[in-house]
């Protein structure tokens, strides 16, 4: 071996662990079977299955031990910025994708790096699409051999899940007008399907998309663009005379699920751009399909149905979050919902989707052959949706949407401190749905501004939060039951909840606060079993996994961008050390002692 | 002209280049975002020719008058009324909401841009020009957020004149340092790294004294006002601080700004 040679082979050992590369010859491949019925100790995409549940059928660590629950270890994560990290775990190696399009496989039961892939991005146009590559959320996903990453610039990357080389890349979308990815692809049956981010930036008029790329190719398969669609008249006609090339909005910035009997994606799309509409010059007109659920069919792209929660948004209240799919009866009760419908027959079990899509917090059951809305209620106090036509269609506040440039309305629906991109999670035990938001209410006034490249196009000013009428805290974690509607318990407090949720089959539900707090509650009670005080504000989305027979949870911690605004309502949420990003891994003691 | 004022003036022409935004998809717009180096950013007609008010459209009726004494028919027919592709017409980075149209005594539609009707000066040749900027205290360009611009152009000679850094107050930066790490750092980073907020570090864009200032008391996007938290001297130290820290060196702000602006 010559210097040179003696010199490269040490540049190699520095990047790839050799012990721990080994481990990764058992890699197998993910199937198609796996992604639809993932083993029970895996964690393949973002919400663990495609119907976006984030349930785990483990239950090593239940209710009646989870007191016992201790650290395993823990790693530091390498990069800044906000986090939103959605760890996966496959064959004993957990890949952990985060800003800056950074991807780190570890070993699973210690947390040894195994591979690093940086992506080499861009210099960044403007100061927003700079700060959307410090908020990239559950950007991986696993599928065959390949670890696919989406990017702040707009890519699709392939990387060979056993050495963390890029295979290939794709160009989804212009990034220079704006365009980026800031979450993570869904991919089944060899396709990749994805929501693109950042159309709310200056030279992005025209669309925003959800899109599908061929797995093996990265070629484009299909596009849906959620501003504009010129096969239903209302599209067109909602808004007001702007033409396609003028729209703005729709961003599809949260993955979507997948519903394999209908071979359908149910997707969100966020709030129209900018946020007022006499700002925007849509007045009166709904801005189709921003803040709509959207069932596409997969394979050809095709619009099959279309819901929208919130028309005429006028208040940034997005309407993108996750689409949780499930089976249920449904028998609302009537104290407890806002809507029910009345062709609900009882006893029938229905395939439903259950969100709350938007930050105004109102939860939705819809029916996923029709659309149809079965049941609506809200969780936290809002005052945006005024109401319900007897088909299911809500009727904005038109109250509160201004009729100038100057007029100042007080919104209760969470603009900046509602329901975010922390995800929530369904129980098929107690037949529930636990989700983290903000419960706050704030003044807004439209105000111009001028088109910069890379900066956003919101164009409306806020005032300091505040808590809503008779509260005195923002921090909310609600379950309520999918049948009924009703709510099951809610926790109220300060600390914003600032991580997803995780259900398990061991009768826990875990989710994080913004004062360090991770904890199991008991899903049926509420109950506080565990808790853990971590180093920094919990963020990211815990996950379950299983490696020779040990469960282990695992969470990532690091700065959210919800307590800067909550601070104006509970000062004493700034005390909390914004650096910190790091992974901690919890297990039960009596297993054997880490490597 | 000298070769050295030559290259004085190329140079200028790089330090004025807006950063450019994509060019227009289609012809189907009325008005544009223009750009000039004497009164910046503005609204345009689709050719790029400035769009003026005519303060004889005023609302006002004083200022109506005098505007109508100032001008006779001779001066008016230098302006020519912007031609509305259609009762709703579109503008191009613009704000859609302020672009509209008036009906004309003739029939025909004319542009507006916040209730604004708006014309092109024959003294334009150009797109860019803004020769009638001011003519006979009639004429105005309007800014893309709606407002009358009666500022006298700038000549592009001082635009272009290498800007001084400002001194940076020794005092007021370790003021700034702390009240920056108390009310920016959770958004902004507390390295001017960046995270929901911009970053910070190496943002030439804050070099802007007026713009940065604004931006702090006034807020945009999911950045709130903090004008009702901050006293003038919080803002001047935290400006400072944040423009002369981790790298940046772009020159300290000054209370007396903050003042002018709140």
């Amino acid at each position: 071996m010559n210097f040179k040679t003696l010199a490269l082979a040490a540049a190699i050992s520095a990047t790839f662990v050799p012990a721990a590369f080994a481990d990764m010859a058992a890699y197998r491949p993910v199937t198609d079977a796996n992604v639809l019925n993932p083993e029970a100790g895996e964690w393949l995409m973002w919400r663990r299955t495609v119907d976006n549940q984030a349930y785990s059928p483990l239950e090593q660590v239940n209710a009646k031990n989870v007191g016992e629950l201790r650290m395993e270890w823990s790693w530091s994560l390498p990069v800044g910025g906000l986090t939103e990290v959605a760890p996966l775990v496959r064959d004993g190696v957990m890949f952990v994708g985060m800003n800056q399009a950074v991807v780190q496989a570890l070993d699973a039961t210690n947390g040894n790096l195994i591979w690093e892939y940086k992506h080499k991005n861009p210099e960044w146009t403007g100061g927003y699409h700079a700060s959307q590559a410090d908020r990239q959320r559950n950007n991986i996903v696993l599928y065959k051999d390949k670890v696919y990453l989406t990017t702040p610039d707009a890519k699709i990357v392939a990387l060979d899940a056993k050495t963390g080389k890029s295979l290939w890349e794709t160009q989804a979308a212009d990034w220079k007008k704006g365009f980026s990815y800031t979450a993570g692809a869904m991919v089944v049956n060899g396709l990749i399907y994805t929501g693109m981010s950042g159309c709310s930036i200056a030279d992005t008029g025209g669309g925003c998309f959800i899109m599908a790329h061929d797995a093996e190719t990265g070629k484009e398969v299909w596009r849906v663009n959620t501003l504009s669609d010129t096969t239903r008249k209302e599209v067109e006609a909602s808004w007001n005379g702007i033409p396609p090339e003028n729209r703005y909005g729709g961003s599809a910035w949260i993955t979507g699920a997948y519903d394999a009997k209908r071979d359908t994606l149910f997707w969100g799309v966020g709030m129209p751009i900018p946020w007022a509409e006499s700002v925007r010059g849509t007045t009166g007109g709904a801005t189709l399909y921003t803040n709509s659920t959207l069932a596409i069919d997969a394979k050809t792209g095709k619009v099959k149905w279309y819901y929208q929660h919130l028309g005429r948004d006028d208040w940034d209240l997005d309407s993108v979050f996750e689409r949780v799919l499930v089976e249920s009866e449904i028998a609302p009760e009537a104290k407890e919902v806002r809507y029910m419908s009345a062709k609900v027959k009882p006893g029938k079990k229905y395939d439903v989707i259950v969100t709350v899509p938007g930050k105004y917090g109102t939860a939705f059951v819809l029916d996923r052959d029709s659309g149809d809305l079965l049941w609506a209620r809200d969780t936290a106090f809002q005052n945006v949706i005024k109401g319900f036509t007897k088909d299911g269609k809500t009727i904005p506040n038109a109250d509160l949407i201004s009729k100038t440039i100057d007029q100042t309305v007080y919104v209760c629906g969470g603009r900046s401190l509602g329901k975010l991109w922390q995800a929530g999670a369904y129980s098929p035990k107690t037949n529930s749905f636990y989700f983290p938001m903000a419960e706050s209410c704030r003044d807004l006034t439209p105000n111009p501004g001028e088109y910069v490249t890379g900066g956003a196009l919101g164009f409306q000013k806020s005032g300091p939060a505040k808590a809503a009428a008779g509260e005195t805290n923002t921090g909310r974690f609600y379950a309520f039951n999918v049948k009924t509607g009703k709510m099951e318990w809610v926790k109220k407090q300060a600390a914003l909840f600032t991580s997803s949720a995780l259900t398990t089959a061991g009768d826990l539900v875990f989710v994080g606060d913004s004062m360090r707090n991770f904890t199991a509650f008991d899903q049926a009670s509420g109950k506080l079993l565990w808790n853990s005080k971590l180093n920094t504000s919990v963020s990211g989305n815990p996950m379950t996994y299983s490696v020779n027979g040990k469960q282990y949870i695992a969470i990532t911690t690091g700065p959210h961008a919800q307590t800067p605004t909550a601070v104006a309502v509970n000062p004493e949420l700034k005390n909390v050390n914004d650096n910190g990003h790091s992974l901690f891994v919890f297990a039960l003691p009596d297993a054997k002692p880490a490597k | 002209m000298y070769v050295k004022t030559l290259v004085a003036a190329l140079s200028a022409a790089a330090f004025m280049a807006p950063v450019s935004l994509l060019a227009q998809p289609t012809n189907n717009f009325t008005l544009i975002q223009g750009k000039t180096q004497e009164l910046g950013k503005l609204v345009a007609a689709a050719n790029g020719q400035t769009a003026y008010t005519l303060l004889t459209d005023s609302q006002k009726s004083e200022e109506k008058a005098a505007a109508l004494a100032a001008c006779d028919k001779a001066c008016l027919s230098q302006f020519t009324p912007i031609k509305a592709l259609s009762a709703k017409p579109q503008g191009w980075l613009l704000a859609q909401g302020l672009v509209g149209a008036v009906k004309r005594a003739d029939g025909t539609l004319q542009a507006t841009f916040n209730g604004h009707a708006l014309y092109t000066f024959a003294g334009d040749k150009a797109a860019g020009d803004v020769h009638g900027q001011g003519f006979n205290k009639v004429a105005y360009a309007v800014t893309t957020v709606g407002k009358i611009n009666t500022a006298a152009p700038k000549v592009a000679q001082a635009a272009a004149a290498v800007k001084t850094v400002a001194p940076v107050d020794a005092a007021q930066f370790e003021l700034g340092k702390d009240k920056y790490a108390a009310t920016c750092a959770g958004c902004h980073g507390p390295n001017g790294e960046g995270a929901f907020g911009a970053p910070l570090k190496g943002n030439k864009m804050i070099g802007n004294d007026e713009a940065f200032i604004k931006q702090i008391l006034v807020g945009s996007g999911d950045m709130p006002s903090f004008a009702p938290m901050l006293a003038d001297a919080d803002v001047a130290a935290i400006a400072t601080f944040a423009r002369n820290a981790w790298g940046n060196k772009l020159g300290g702000i000054t209370v007396d700004q903050v003042k002018k602006l709140r």
